[in-house]
C-alpha cells in the first residue's frame, strides 16, 4: 500500500474518532448558540416575516447603564488579572528558585482553592468579610472601628475572583518557570546580571508564553464570570454574568440578554483567537 | 597575565563532603583539566572557581586576589555550562552582546565585538538566528563566544561537549585548544573523558572522591600515576595483586623485581608494555581472545595462575587464538598503601 494511501485511511480513521464529539459539540453548543446570536440581528417583522436589525445593539450601546455594567466587566477583569499575576508571579519565582519544606507549604496554600467549590468560597468571604463579619470582628477587638466592607463594592468580585483564579495561574507560572534552565540564570549572573535585571531581562521574556495563556484563560474565565458576582450579592454597576442573569430572568427581556451575551462572547473570542495563537506559536519556539 | 590558585578550598553539601580541602595552583595561560569519574567534585570545584558555590573554607585567588565571597556577576571568569544555558528568547547576537550591554558599552562597539567573537568561533553567518534554530554543536560555539567577548581572566569549562557525538566532540575540543592557545587564556576544562583530558590539557587534575590524586602533564600522569587510582583511570592497565619476598614478586607467571619490605602489593603494567613470546603448548599464557582495533590488536592471555594479561601490540604480530606464550614486562610500577614505591622503566 502506498504512503499516500496510507494517510488517507489513517485520516479517516482520525476522523471517524473525532466525529462523534464533534457533532455533539455542533449540536449542543454551536447550534444553539448560532441561533440566538443570529436571533439578536434577525428580528419578526410587524406583518409577518423577518427583517435584519442592528436595533438591541444600538440600545446597548447607547444605554448608559449597560455600558457602565460593561465598564466595570472591563475594570474588575483587568483589575483581577493585574493582582493575580502580581500576587502569582512572586509565589512562583520563590517556589522555582528556593528547594524546602516552606516552598511546599506556599504551594499547597496557593493551590488549597481548587479542591474549593466557588459556592463555598463566596460563602465564606460574606461571613468573614462581609458588614459585621468575621474580620470586622477581629479589628473591633485590637480597637479598630473604621472598617468599610468591600463586599458590596467593586472590590468584592475582585477579592472572590482573585480567590477563584489562584490555583490555576499558579500551576501555569510554575510551569513556565520550570522551562528555565538553571545554567541559562546563572549564566545570565556569569556576564554580570543581577538580580533585578536577571527578572526583567531573562526571566520575564523566557515566560512570555505562560503569561499570555494566563492572561487569556483568566481573561476568559473572569468576563463571562456571572456565579462569584451574583453570589457574592447585588451590586451597581453589576458584571455582565449577572446582569444577563438579571436581564433574562427577573427583567424577562431575552433579546437584549442574547445581546449582552453576544457582545460577551466577541470580546471574549479576542482573549480566545491570542490563547490559541500563543499555542500556536509554541512547537515553533520549543523547537530544541 | 592571569594566575589562579586555589588553597586550602573545601566544600560540604551538609554532611556530604564534595571537596576534602584542596590546593592548586594554574599558571598564566595554561589550559588544565579536571578529570575524573562522576560525583569525584570537579563541577564542584569549578563552580567553586566561578562563584557559583561558595566553598566551606579556603581562598580562591585570581591573579593574587581572594574572591572566594565573590558573586559570579564580579568575578573576571566566565563559564561554559554543559548544555541548555542559552537565553531561547535572544538571538545568538544578543546572547553574545548581554554581557557587552549589561558593561554599558556602545551599539556600534557591541556589535563590532560580536561579530568578531562569533567569526572566531565559526558562526559569523549566524548572529540573526534563534538558538532553537542552531544544532547542539553550534549552541555551544555561541556559549563559548559569549564568553570570550567579555575578555575574562579564566575560561571555565564544564564538559562542554559530553551532550556531543564522538566525532564532534573532537573536532569543538580541537577548535577551543586553538583558540585557547591563540588567547593564551587560562582555562580550566572539566571533563570525565581521559581522551579528552590527555589530548588537550597542558596539565591533568586527576580526581576523585572529592579529592586530588594527581597533577601533572599528560606524559607524566600516563605513565608515572602516582596512586593505583590513577593508574587504573587513565588508559589502560593491568593491575596485579602480589606478595613481596626478598625483593621479588611473581604474579600471572612473571617474575617482577621488587626491592621493598615483604607484603601485599599491587602492581600495574600497561597493555603495551607487554609482549608475547611464543613458548610450548601448557607452558607460560594461553591467548584467550583477540580484538583487532586496525591498527592494533588487543589480546587477553590466561596464565597458569589464573590472572589474565591485557596485552596490546601492532597488528602484524603473529598471535594466534588458544596457542601459548610467554609473557614478558618492559615496565612496571609497584603500588602499596596506594602510593607508587617502585618503579621501573628503562626509557
Ligand atoms: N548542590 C548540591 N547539593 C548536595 N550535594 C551536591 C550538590 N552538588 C554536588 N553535590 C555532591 O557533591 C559531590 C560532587 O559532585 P560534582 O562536583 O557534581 O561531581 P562531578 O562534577 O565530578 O560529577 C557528589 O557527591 C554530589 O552528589
Ligand atoms: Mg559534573
Amino acid at each position: 500500500m502506498s504512503a499516500t494511501a496510507m494517510s488517507l485511511r489513517n485520516g479517516w480513521r482520525g476522523l471517524a474518532f473525532i466525529a462523534i464529539p464533534v457533532t455533539a459539540i455542533a449540536i449542543f453548543l454551536f447550534y444553539p448558540a448560532a441561533l440566538s446570536i443570529i436571533g439578536t440581528l434577525v428580528r419578526p417583522k410587524d406583518g409577518g416575516g423577518y427583517t435584519f436589525s442592528l436595533q438591541s445593539y444600538v440600545f446597548f450601546f447607547t444605554d448608559s447603564y449597560s455600558l457602565t455594567n460593561l465598564g466595570r466587566t472591563l475594570w474588575t477583569t483587568v483589575v483581577t488579572l493585574i493582582l493575580l499575576v502580581a500576587v502569582n508571579l512572586p509565589i512562583a519565582l520563590y517556589m522555582r528558585f528556593t528547594k524546602g519544606t516552606l516552598a511546599t507549604v506556599i504551594q499547597a496554600l496557593a493551590l488549597f482553592p481548587m479542591f474549593v467549590p466557588g459556592i463555598i468560597i463566596c460563602y465564606a468571604l460574606i461571613r468573614y468579610m462581609g458588614p459585621n463579619g468575621w474580620l470586622q470582628s477581629l479589628l473591633n477587638l485590637v480597637g479598630f472601628h473604621h472598617y468599610a466592607s468591600p463586599h458590596l463594592t467593586p472590590w468584592g468580585p475582585v477579592i472572590g475572583l482573585i480567590w477563584d483564579g489562584m490555583p490555576l495561574t499558579l500551576l501555569i507560572l510554575i510551569s513556565g518557570l520550570s522551562n528555565i534552565s538553571d545554567a541559562s540564570i546563572e549564566a545570565a549572573r556569569d556576564v554580570g546580571a543581577g538580580r533585578l535585571r536577571i527578572l526583567v531581562s531573562i526571566i520575564t521574556p523566557e515566560i512570555t508564553h505562560s503569561l499570555l495563556i494566563v492572561s487569556a484563560l483568566n481573561f476568559l474565565g473572569i468576563f463571562g464570570q456571572a456565579l462569584m458576582p451574583f453570589m457574592l450579592g447585588p451590586t451597581n454597576p453589576e458584571m455582565m454574568g449577572p446582569f444577563m442573569l438579571r436581564t433574562f430572568a427577573s427583567v424577562r427581556d431575552p433579546l437584549q440578554a442574547s445581546t449582552q451575551a453576544t457582545i460577551t462572547f466577541l470580546i471574549c473570542s479576542l482573549a480566545g483567537v491570542a490563547y490559541v495563537r500563543s499555542l500556536a506559536r509554541r512547537p515553533q519556539e520549543d523547537r530544541k | 597575565m592571569s594566575t589562579l590558585e586555589l588553597e586550602n578550598v573545601s566544600k560540604q553539601f551538609g554532611a556530604v563532603s564534595a571537596l576534602e580541602p584542596l590546593a592548586l595552583r594554574i599558571a598564566d595561560g595554561e589550559l588544565v583539566c579536571l578529570l575524573g569519574p562522576s560525583g569525584s567534585g570537579k563541577s564542584t570545584l569549578l563552580r567553586i572557581i566561578g562563584g557559583f558555590e561558595m566553598p566551606s573554607g579556603g581562598k580562591v585567588l585570581i591573579d593574587g586576589a581572594d574572591v572566594a565571597r565573590t558573586p559570579p556577576e564580579k568575578r573576571p571568569t566566565a563559564m561554559v555550562f554543559q548544555s541548555h544555558a542559552l537565553w531561547s528568547h535572544m538571538t545568538v547576537e544578543g546572547n553574545v552582546g548581554f554581557g557587552l550591554k549589561l558593561r554599558g558599552m556602545k551599539k556600534p562597539d557591541i556589535t563590532a565585538k560580536v561579530g568578531a567573537a562569533l567569526n572566531m568561533v565559526g558562526l559569523g553567518d549566524y548572529g540573526t538566528r534563534h538558538p532553537a534554530q542552531l544544532s547542539g554543536g553550534q549552541r555551544q560555539r555561541v556559549a563559548i563566544a559569549r564568553c570570550l567577548v567579555l575578555e575574562p581572566k579564566i575560561l571555565l569549562m564544564d564538559e562542554p561537549f559530553a551532550s556531543l557525538d564522538q566525532h564532534l566532540r573532537d573536532r569543538l575540543r580541537e577548535e577551543v585548544r586553538q583558540i585557547q592557545k591563540k588567547l593564551g587564556i587560562t582555562t580550566v576544562f572539566v571533563t570525565h573523558g581521559q581522551d579528552e583530558a590527555l589530548s588537550i590539557a597542558d596539565r591533568i587534575v586527576v580526581m576523585s572522591m572529592g579529592r586530588i590524586e594527581q597533577v601533572g602533564t599528560p606524559a607524566e600522569i600516563y605513565t608515572h600515576p602516582e596512586t593505583p587510582f590513577v593508574a587504573g583511570f587513565i588508559g589502560d592497565m593491568n593491575m596485579m595483586k602480589a606478595t613481596v619476598q626478598n625483593g621479588a614478586a611473581s604474579t600471572g607467571g612473571i617474575r617482577f623485581e621488587a626491592p621493598i619490605a615483604d607484603g601485599e602489593a599491587l602492581i600495574a603494567v600497561r597493555p603495551e608494555d607487554v609482549t608475547l613470546i611464543p613458548s610450548q603448548d601448557g607452558e607460560g599464557a594461553r591467548v584467550r581472545r583477540i580484538v583487532n582495533y586496525g591498527a592494533v590488536l588487543k589480546i587477553e592471555a590466561e596464565a597458569a595462575d589464573g590472572a589474565v594479561w591485557k596485552v596490546q601490540t601492532l597488528k602484524d604480530v603473529p598471535v594466534t587464538e588458544g596457542a601459548y606464550y610467554r609473557p614478558a614486562v618492559s615496565r612496571h610500577i609497584i603500588f602499596r598503601d596506594d602510593r607508587a614505591v617502585h618503579r621501573v622503566d628503562p626509557s
